[in-house]
């Protein structure tokens, strides 16, 4: 059995699982795409920042070399020539390098005692003049340099001077001889140093202490600010006592925000991708979860119903509609109708031509029915079986729909043979017991009638005869106690017709092989005086068979027939009697014929009733061929009366079936 | 006038009983004449005036039939039926003398419109009265068309 907490465990606990762990390395993914943007933007701006700190130490290095050689002068020189040879080289320097504006020599006092162009800058100079000769006073040796910056208010100008002492006593107190220095635009400076190293949409700023020396000025966007911190580079050094700082912020209308955007949209591809994928795995789960539920049970169904109709002592058929064509027999097919499942698959309406003639033109008219939708729900027909049998087979039918057409009829066949036998068989005894009863009936009235007749007679000849013994007239005496005689004689006929008749049927011996010919003889033999008295001539067949018959009831018969013969041929001048046997239609028919006095052809059937006489004249009972009739009856044959009219003589025919 | 003679037609194969019922019909002082036939057949060749029975003088129409029930070549009530259905015969007053007590005959007889039924009695002075009262009723009470 399937479990059933687990699948809801997966259907649900998964994809969620699924979720998270997708989402969650989507997010790390932007985190490390973010950060690596930053990073990349980082390096970027570092490498520009590194740039223009190369290019600053660079230029800045040029610019001392020429500051070192004007201070090796005082060395060379005494202080007079000195002043003049510094005159002339700090004004070629100027003139040759565009980017200075001055270069003086101070005394220690920080007057300019040279200049190359002093008016420009002096009031800038006096200012910074204490505070930073001081410290450089302070800290004095061959080697220190300094690089200090002012803003010249009036002009609004960025300076940039370089110190750089001549030279200086041991004992510091005395010595200052003097400061080189040199001032330069910043801005213009540094722009084109900026310029020159990197793109121009990066921006800039360039720090000497705390003053900002020199930034870019283009418009940024607000949002950039929140990246300004992790993207900026910021490089830091120190020229001649000083800290430089550049920061670079690279390009943020660029770069960094196509980076970032992309980076968004992946991420938010990328978790909108893992909630449909968990989503698509939930039901694809559950798909084939309900799938393997549907399946087995399928299967099991499937099985169930195959096992059914496989082992089923039903036979299940299946027709398409409207070809007839058979999509499934079901192997009890074999025992119902003698054919294989193969044969009815490889013959369209097999069961059609099995059918017994008269079912056909009905099958047929159900099939058009079938084919309109009106199929019944029971019916009943008889086929041939394969053996040569006929079966009687009870149909249950059913249609079988898809999307509301019809498309093949199901049929459960039963066989019913036995039960239609026994149904048939009944119908036939029921007939027969009907029979019987309505000759029961007829026999009691016959007989009571019978009886009463004869008692009528002698009664009312007796009374005649006591009338007559009164009055003393004894003339009809005789006669009237003759016919009281013959009344009873009658009577006592009746009754022995009857008790022999009782016996047809219920012999106690057995049937025997009897030579027909002895039983001849035998009555012969009892009728000799009056077949002597008569002249009656007897001709015997030679070719009378032995048959397998109940001995005494077929002596019985040729008794009453030859009775009949005899006595209705009183009155032929030559009478005959033939008994013989005659071969009609492969049956094998025997007959007593005699020429005496027929009979009207009309009444052939009644000839047979019992205590029918047709004249009234005649001695007998009139039971004698009623009788005969029983008796051939009991032995399963048929006899019959012919006559070609009166005074044309009968023949009686009878068969014995063996 | 001529006094009419009563014909009465006997239907009855046993000759006995044909005695007795003859008898018991002529100790009435009526004159009557008694034809007897023996079988149905001969019966309705009487009255259809075939076969043997065609001069008009010694066949004259009855004017009672008395049928027994039980009798030879044809069964009496197929005669009775036979008289009934025919126009010009079936004005003829039928009796049924029978020994037959059978309901289905005393059915048949009266939808093939029997005039009456009657059974022969067993007792012999009853037989006789009875014959008395059938001579008496139907030979003299009884009109007939003519």
């Amino acid at each position: 059995m399937f479990p059933k907490k687990s699948p809801f465990f997966l259907l649900w606990v998964l994809p969620l699982l699924v979720i998270i762990i997708l989402l969650s390395s989507s997010f790390r993914m932007w985190k490390e795409t973010q950060d690596l943007s930053f990073d990349l933007l980082r390096s970027v701006s570092k490498n520009y920042a590194e740039q223009i700190k190369t290019r600053l130490e660079l230029f800045l290095f040029e610019r001392r070399k020429d500051l070192n050689h004007l201070a090796s002068l005082k060395e060379k020189y005494s202080l007079p020539q000195f002043l003049d040879v510094f005159k002339t080289d700090a004004s070629g320097i100027v003139s040759r390098d565009k980017n200075y504006l001055a270069i003086s020599y101070l005394d220690s006092s920080a007057n300019v005692l040279v200049s190359t162009d002093f008016d420009t800058i002096n009031d800038s100079i006096s200012p910074i003049n204490k505070l930073n000769l001081d410290s450089l006073l302070e800290t004095l040796s061959a080697d220190t340099e300094m690089i200090l910056t002012t803003v010249n208010t009036s002009e609004n100008r960025l300076l940039l001077f370089m110190l750089r002492p001549v030279f200086s006593t041991a004992d510091k107190q005395n010595v200052f001889s003097g400061a080189v220095i040199a001032s330069m635009q910043v801005e213009n400076l540094l722009k084109g140093i900026v310029t020159a190293s990197i793109h121009k949409t990066n921006y800039v700023q360039i720090y000497i202490g705390d003053t900002l020396l020199y930034e870019n000025e283009f418009k940024q966007s607000n949002q950039q600010d929140q990246f300004s911190e992790a993207a900026r580079s910021q490089v830091s050094f120190y020229i001649m006592q000083r800290k430089f700082l550049i920061s670079v912020f690279p390009p943020l209308n660029g770069l960094l925000d196509k980076l970032i955007r992309q980076n968004n949209l992946r991420f938010i591809t990328n978790a909108i991708a893992s909630i449909i994928a968990s989503w698509l795995l939930a039901l694809a789960l559950f798909v084939s979860y309900r799938l393997r539920i549907t399946t087995s049970e399928l299967a099991r169904s499937e099985e169930r119903y195959r096992h059914l109709a496989e082992n089923a002592s039903d036979m299940i058929i299946e027709q398409a509609i409207p070809q007839g064509t058979y999509e499934y027999v079901s192997p009890a097919a074999k025992r119902l109708t003698g054919y294989n499942p193969s044969d009815f698959y490889n013959t369209p309406f097999l069961f059609e031509k099995i059918l017994i003639p008269e079912d056909q033109e009905r099958y047929r008219i159900q099939w058009q029915n079938t084919l309109e939708g009106k199929t019944p729900q029971t019916s009943e027909f008889s086929i041939i079986h394969k053996s040569g049998e006929q079966r009687w087979l009870n149909q249950r039918n059913s249609l079988i729909l898809k999307n509301g057409i019809v498309v093949a009829v199901e049929g459960i066949l039963t066989d019913v043979t036995e039960q239609k036998k026994a149904a048939l068989e009944r119908e036939m005894l029921i007939r027969e017991l009907e029979t019987k009863n309505r000759d029961l009936e007829r026999f009691t009235y016959i007989i009571s009638h019978e009886l009463k007749t004869p008692l009528i007679t002698i009664k009312g000849f007796l009374g005649y005869l006591e009338d007559e013994a009164f009055k003393g007239d004894f003339s009809g005496l005789h006669q009237d106690i003759l016919r009281i005689l013959s009344a009873t004689e009658t009577m006592s006929h009746l009754l022995n017709d009857l008790a022999v008749l009782n016996r047809i049927g219920h012999t106690a011996t057995e049937k025997r092989n009897v030579k027909i010919k002895d039983i001849v003889q035998k009555c012969i033999g009892y009728f000799s005086r009056q077949i002597k008295e008569k002249s009656i001539r007897v001709m015997i067949s030679e070719k009378l068979p032995e048959v397998r018959a109940y001995p005494g009831e077929l002596f019985e018969l040729y008794k009453n027939l030859l009775d009949n013969s005899i006595k209705f041929t009183e009155n032929q001048k030559s009478p005959v009697i033939e008994i013989g046997v005659k071969q009609v239609d492969k049956e094998q028919v025997l007959f007593v014929k005699d020429n005496g006095r027929g009979f009207e052809s009309k009444y052939s059937d009644r000839i047979f009733g019992l205590f029918n006489k047709l004249d009234a004249g005649t001695t007998g009972t009139g039971a004698g061929l009623a009788m005969a009739k029983k008796i051939i009856e009991h032995h399963g044959g048929w006899i019959r009366a012919e006559s070609e009219g009166p005074g044309k003589g009968a023949t009686i025919s009878f068969t014995i079936p063996q | 006038m001529d006094s009419v003679q009563s014909v009465v037609l006997l239907v009855e194969d046993n000759e006995s009983h044909a005695l007795l019922t003859i008898r018991g019909l002529s100790q009435q002082n009526i004159d009557h004449k008694i034809i007897h036939v023996t079988d149905g057949q001969a019966a309705l060749d009487y009255l259809y005036r075939r076969g043997v029975y065609t001069n008009r003088r010694l066949s004259p129409r009855p004017d009672l039939v008395l049928l027994d029930l039980r009798l030879p070549k044809i069964d009496g009530l197929d005669v009775l039926q036979e008289i009934k259905n025919d126009e010009d015969l079936r004005s003829i007053p039928v009796v049924v003398l029978t020994s037959s007590m059978a309901e289905p005959d005393i059915v048949r007889a009266y939808m093939y419109h029997v005039n009456s039924y009657l059974v022969k009695s067993l007792d012999y002075d009853e037989f006789r009265r009875e014959m008395n009262d059938v001579a008496r009723y139907w030979l003299t009470w009884n009109i007939n068309p003519l």
